[in-house]
């Protein structure tokens, strides 16, 4: 029956197409619209999940510093989950260059550890990372930072913070996350910010790396009975944002269904007119001893055909569409990564989801009218047809 | 064997109405019958009812020893494909298939259609439509249509041969060449042939008249 639904979707081009118009459009709008909403949640994960850590072990106060970092750490080594962790020492700094300041984030770290913990070291846009490695005195500057003191590589930037004297740092490599919080940071060694803090041996903050970072929500329950400090997920420190990626979910889908209704309904209705239309070639199929099954698959067919076509046209679209839209430039634009692109996803899983959908939409389309054509009466026909 | 009513009864619509009543008739295989009377007495319906397209309210349908009220719907299907040829008034041709592929959609159910195929064409040039196989049912006059259908009737070789008023949108040339490749059919092949006509003259060339007064035989 194959070949004849074809030739019945070929002999009616212009409503053949706007069925496989809607379809295609309903696809390729779910295609972008998730690519775009997915690959923008994708970089806020990756922002807040890779730039920060999942998981902070914060001491009990503010302002005070982890109490016994060394338990800390032998009970971070000895747990399977924990892909790396880089104790900090985090504190505001004032930053100076020829009489420019800027305020920020002085993170004192080790350098080889908070590169295995985020993802800090790909967003180095001068410069490297592993210069900060290279001995004291050497920091890394946030973007934001560099361009409010006018800093370049090499250069001295005198940093204070906390109880001890202003140091000179000798910019080693500057960095961009595209987060304006990401970009007031300063890195240096923690030596040197114990020096600068005068705070010995302590350190207030454990950035750890899961090895899944959807455990970091339990993982944050489990660890914050084991001791005074308090330990936080990234997901409990953007509540909001996991709310808006649920928000997101249903508008897209809402969005995508009234697309895809739409198309169904075109579908439907197309198919509808041509059962009635086509109520002789029926009856004279059924007399030639065609089944009420061959009759229900002819028009099965031509929905499952156009669903397909449609389908694949709109996935090929909205691929082409999210690859145009990832060499989009979108400056500092939250949207846009680090890079300053568009941040697009183009998940196989979108697609499939999409092929799915409009699958979906159109055998329900189309089983309505087929079944109301197998279910005709042929003899009724031939007879009102004589009349 | 052949094809026989017993105490055929039908009605139609609702409320329904008596078309049909107490008809009881034997047809040999090879017999060429034409069933005559009045417009609304009855011929079509009883054609259909013969042609197992169309139950009957009373009474049983036997087509060689077996009982089509009793036939599941498949059984059905697949004898209707084998066995039964259908022509009506209108030649209810597939507007988008070319005259082969018309005739050749019953062989296409049957899965024979590559085998079937010499011989669909081998009807169409002896109904004087070899030049014309390709051509869309469109680009062909009213009788090379009906031609066409009978050719669809006739191509799984059926044993039965059920036409309705098949010369009734045809002029006097027209229907008489339909007629002529009835009656040659019948002679040649053996196929039984039940022919629904209000035309005195085509239905004197049948071997058989049944003549139908307000759905009850009258003359047989
Ligand atoms: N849907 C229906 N409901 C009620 N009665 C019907 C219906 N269809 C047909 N009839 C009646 O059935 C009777 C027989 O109709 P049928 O078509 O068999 O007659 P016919 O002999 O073939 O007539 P014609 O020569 O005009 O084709 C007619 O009286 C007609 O009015
Ligand atoms: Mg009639």
């Amino acid at each position: 029956m194959i070949s004849l639904a074809l030739h019945y979707l070929a002999a009616r081009k212009k409503q053949t197409l706007l069925m496989l118009l809607g379809i295609f459009f309903g696809t390729a709008s779910f295609t972008t619209l998730s690519g775009l909403l997915l690959g923008f949640k994708d970089y806020l994960v990756n922002q807040l999940v890779n730039n920060s850590a999942a998981l902070h072990v914060e001491p009990a106060r503010d302002g005070g510093f982890i109490a016994h970092p060394g338990a800390w750490y032998r009970r971070l080594d000895a747990d399977p989950g924990v892909a790396a962790y880089s104790p900090q020492l985090v504190s505001p700094a004032i930053l100076s260059l020829d009489g420019r300041t800027a305020s920020g984030r002085l993170v004192g770290c080790d350098p080889g550890r908070q590169a295995r913990v985020t993802t800090i070291g790909d967003y180095v846009v001068k410069g490297s990372w592993a210069g900060l490695a290279g001995g004291t005195g050497r920091l890394a500057l946030g973007a934001e930072l560099r361009r409010t003191l006018g800093a370049e590589l090499g250069q001295k930037v005198v940093a204070s913070s906390g109880a001890g004297a202003p140091r000179a740092f000798t910019v080693v490599a500057v960095f961009q996350t595209g987060v304006r919080q990401g970009d007031t940071q300063a890195y240096v060694p923690l030596a040197d910010a114990r020096r600068l803090d005068r705070a010995g041996g302590k350190v207030n903050d454990i950035a750890v790396r899961l090895k899944d970072y959807t455990r970091a929500g339990k993982t944050a329950g489990a660890w914050s009975r084991l001791g005074p400090e308090r330990v936080e997920s990234w997901d409990e420190l953007n509540p909001s944002i996991v709310n808006m990626f649920k928000a997101e979910d249903l508008v897209r889908f809402l969005a995508v269904g009234a697309v895809m209704l739409v198309a169904a309904f075109g579908i439907y209705n197309v198919l509808s007119m041509t059962v009635v239309q086509k109520r002789m070639d029926i009856a004279i199929l059924r007399s030639m001893g065609y089944s009420f099954g061959d009759v229900l698959a002819l028009f099965l067919w031509q929905g499952l055909v156009l669903g397909a076509c449609g389908a694949a046209l709109g996935c090929l679209a909205g691929w082409g569409l999210g690859l145009y839209l990832r060499t989009v430039s979108f400056g500092g634009n939250p949207f846009g990564a680090g890079t300053g692109r568009l941040a697009v996803s183009l998940s196989p899983s979108i697609f499939i989801q999409a092929a799915l959908l409009a699958l979906l939409a159109t055998c329900l389309a189309t089983l309505l009218p087929a079944w109301a054509a197998g279910k005709l009466n042929p003899i009724e026909i031939i007879r009102a047809g004589a009349e | 064997m052949g094809l026989s009513a017993k105490n055929l009864g039908k009605s139609i619509g609702d409320p329904p109405a008596r078309v049909l009543s107490d008809i009881s008739l034997d047809v040999a295989p090879g017999e060429f019958v034409a069933l005559t009377g009045r417009s609304g007495s009855g011929k079509s319906t009883l054609l259909h009812v013969l042609g197992s397209l169309d139950p009957a309210t009373e009474g049983e349908v036997w087509v060689e020893g077996r009982e089509i009220g009793a036939m599941r719907p498949d059984e059905l299907c697949h004898f209707r494909n084998r066995r039964m040829g259908f022509v009506f008034q209108f030649h209810y041709l597939l507007a988008e298939l070319n005259a082969l592929e018309n005739v050749l959609m019953p062989a296409r159910k049957a899965g024979e259609k590559d085998r079937r195929r010499p011989h669909a064409e081998a009807l169409l040039r002896r109904f004087g439509l070899g030049a014309k196989v390709h051509r869309l049912p469109r680009h062909l006059s009213g009788g090379e249509q009906q031609r066409v259908a009978i050719a669809r009737a006739l191509v799984m070789e059926p044993g039965y041969l059920f036409a309705d008023e098949p010369t009734g949108a045809l002029d006097s040339a027209n229907g008489q060449v339909v007629m002529d490749i009835l009656m040659d059919c019948n002679r040649r092949l053996g196929t039984t042939v039940v022919l629904a006509t209000h035309d005195p003259e085509f239905a004197s060339l049948a071997g058989r008249r049944v003549h139908l007064v307000d759905g009850r035989v009258k003359a047989d």
